[in-house]
């Protein structure tokens, strides 16, 4: 006999610090030790978050913020593979690039986000130019290094079985190196949407950045939390799928997730 | 005519701006079919020698033939089996095997069914959908070996192919090799540290000296074939083996003196 299922057991082993912590805050709230106005109850949260997605305008948001977030990520993809992949294999690109992204790694690329203003404006294009930007450096240093540190005896295994260096890059440089290219995308996913909900509380009329600032502005701090929490559950939401894709491009090397 | 030439090889690395010689003239003559093992200390350049081989790693002096024509670089005419497998961790065993006749443009069911053939070869059949990282190291070599036989190599070059195996296992693999080897007629060209398999498997040994690697002593092992594990308790091969020790005692002690830089 079974007292317990032990799905449901593992599950709770998991996840019981979320509901800990929530109801800590719900202490707080209603202790009275401080103003219930900066520490709101989390009904008065779901509410507003109930209220604000029933009504579209959460949705409209995270519509904006997501385009924004998702549109420079698939660029910085697309681009930080491709160049990550030149530069690990060809020594003029890799010399051309490779100081390049050693002097500009330290730089904050969110110090840029003044400059791209003023070239791109205050819309989308400036947003999407920074994650783009800053997910490029993550993808491209994965890509490289994940091409670099795959074994000289498989490309060797591969090259004395007759493969030409289009065949090697395809069918063993590219599949050696996804693990490590999948922990760039998992690393810039979050970082893109950090950075538009950033660039959203500066100075913006639409997005989840905006949503939260203006809530914070009227001094309707439950709202601003609403809208936390929404950022919250997308970035969750678009880890879980990126890890979902993981699992199965690199489906002979599974990467352990509780509950996924 | 031999059929693989190693013409007054010699190999030079550079460390730390010091030129070091690895391999100082060797010369060697295998003929078709023959199984020569080459044993010497760690860093005698017995690896470096067969990646030469391979074609992995240019030539400084000399030169290498195949048949007649000279090794300039990979190919499928020489299959190598290298200590860590190399296998492809995204394929199964028969992925792998498959791998090089998609290489090769071999159409779909042919591969299949000679990749099957071949898996049967290394007794791995049952093993045929398992990823490399289910299979135990001894059946990764045999996915490995198995890999290279379905392109009909000329010559097997293997590198320590057994190293990272136990003993036991490591001694279920060298009878299996030998039955291959049996079935196929293949030559090879064997690198190992270890005396007892160099002599059961092989026709001729061959005793390198410590850096920078010359052949010190090339002797054949006339030992009957087919031979089996129990041939190891025999007077016969335990002469083979304390001669090989003896030989090899004095460059392991020689190598040990050595830095990997080169210093004396």
């Amino acid at each position: 006999m079974t007292p317990f299922p032990s799905k449901l057991r593992d599950f709770l082993a998991h996840w019981y610090s979320v509901p800990l912590l929530l109801a800590c805050w719900e202490i707080v709230s209603h202790s009275g030790w401080v103003q219930p106005r900066l520490v709101p109850s989390l009904m008065l949260i779901g509410q507003i978050f109930w209220r604000d997605l029933l009504s579209g305008v959460l949705i409209h948001h995270t519509t904006v913020t997501l385009y924004r977030a998702l549109g420079g990520f698939l660029m910085a993809v697309v681009a930080g593979c491709t160049l990550g992949a030149a530069m690990a294999r060809n020594r003029t690109i890799d010399a051309l690039f490779e100081p390049i992204f050693s002097f500009g790694f330290p730089i904050p690329r969110i110090a840029l986000y003044p400059v791209f203003i003023f070239i791109f404006g205050l819309g989308d294009a400036s947003k999407i130019a920074l994650v783009f930007l800053e997910g490029m450096f993550v993808i491209t240093l994965h890509t490289y290094q994940g091409i670099r540190a795959v074994p000289n005896t498989m490309v060797w295994a591969g090259s004395s079985m007759g493969a030409n260096s289009r065949q090697l890059f395809w069918r063993v440089l590219l599949p050696a190196a996804l693990p490590m290219i999948f922990t760039g995308f998992r690393i810039a996913l979050p970082v893109a949407l950090i950075i538009v909900v950033s660039t959203e509380i500066i100075g913006e009329s639409v997005g989840l950045g905006y949503y939260i600032q203006f809530a914070s502005a009227s001094f309707d701090d439950a709202k601003s939390l609403a809208g936390i929490a929404a950022v919250a559950i997308i970035g969750f939401a678009l880890d879980r799928a990126l890890i979902w894709l993981r699992n199965r491009a690199v489906f002979w090397q599974p990467e352990a997730v509780a509950l996924g | 005519m031999p059929f693989l030439e190693i013409d007054h090889l010699v190999k030079e690395f550079t460390r730390k701006e010091r030129v070091i010689r690895a391999i100082d003239g060797i010369d060697l003559m295998v003929k078709e079919g023959e199984f020569v093992s080459i044993v010497g200390p760690s860093g005698c350049g017995k690896t470096t020698l067969l990646h030469m081989l391979a074609g992995f790693v240019p030539v400084d002096q000399g030169a290498l033939r195949l048949d007649g024509k000279p090794i300039l670089g990979p190919g499928p005419d020489r299959g190598v089996i290298f200590q860590e497998y190399a296998l492809f961790p995204w394929r199964t065993a028969h992925g792998n095997v498959m791998w090089p006749l998609e290489i090769k443009g071999v159409p779909k069911a042919e591969r299949e069914a000679t990749a099957d053939r071949y898996l049967d070869l290394v007794h791995l059949e049952g093993f045929r959908d398992h990823y490399p990282a289910e299979l135990s190291g001894g059946m990764k070599q045999r996915v490995a070996l198995a890999r290279i036989l379905v392109l009909d190599p000329r010559i097997l070059l293997m590198d320590e192919p057994f190293g990272a195996l136990d003993s036991q296992t490591r001694e279920l693999m060298q009878e299996e090799l030998l039955e291959i080897w049996g079935k196929t007629g293949k030559t090879v060209i064997f690198i190992t540290h270890d005396i007892d398999e160099a002599i059961y498997l092989s026709d001729r040994v061959v005793v390198m000296t410590a850096r920078p690697g010359k052949v010190k002593e090339d002797f054949r092992v006339d030992l009957p074939r087919p031979r089996r594990l129990d041939i190891k308790k025999t007077p016969e091969y335990a002469a083979y083996r304390n001669k090989v020790w003896d030989l090899l005692h004095v460059e392991v002690i020689a190598a040990r003196a050595q830095t990997p830089d080169g210093r004396a």
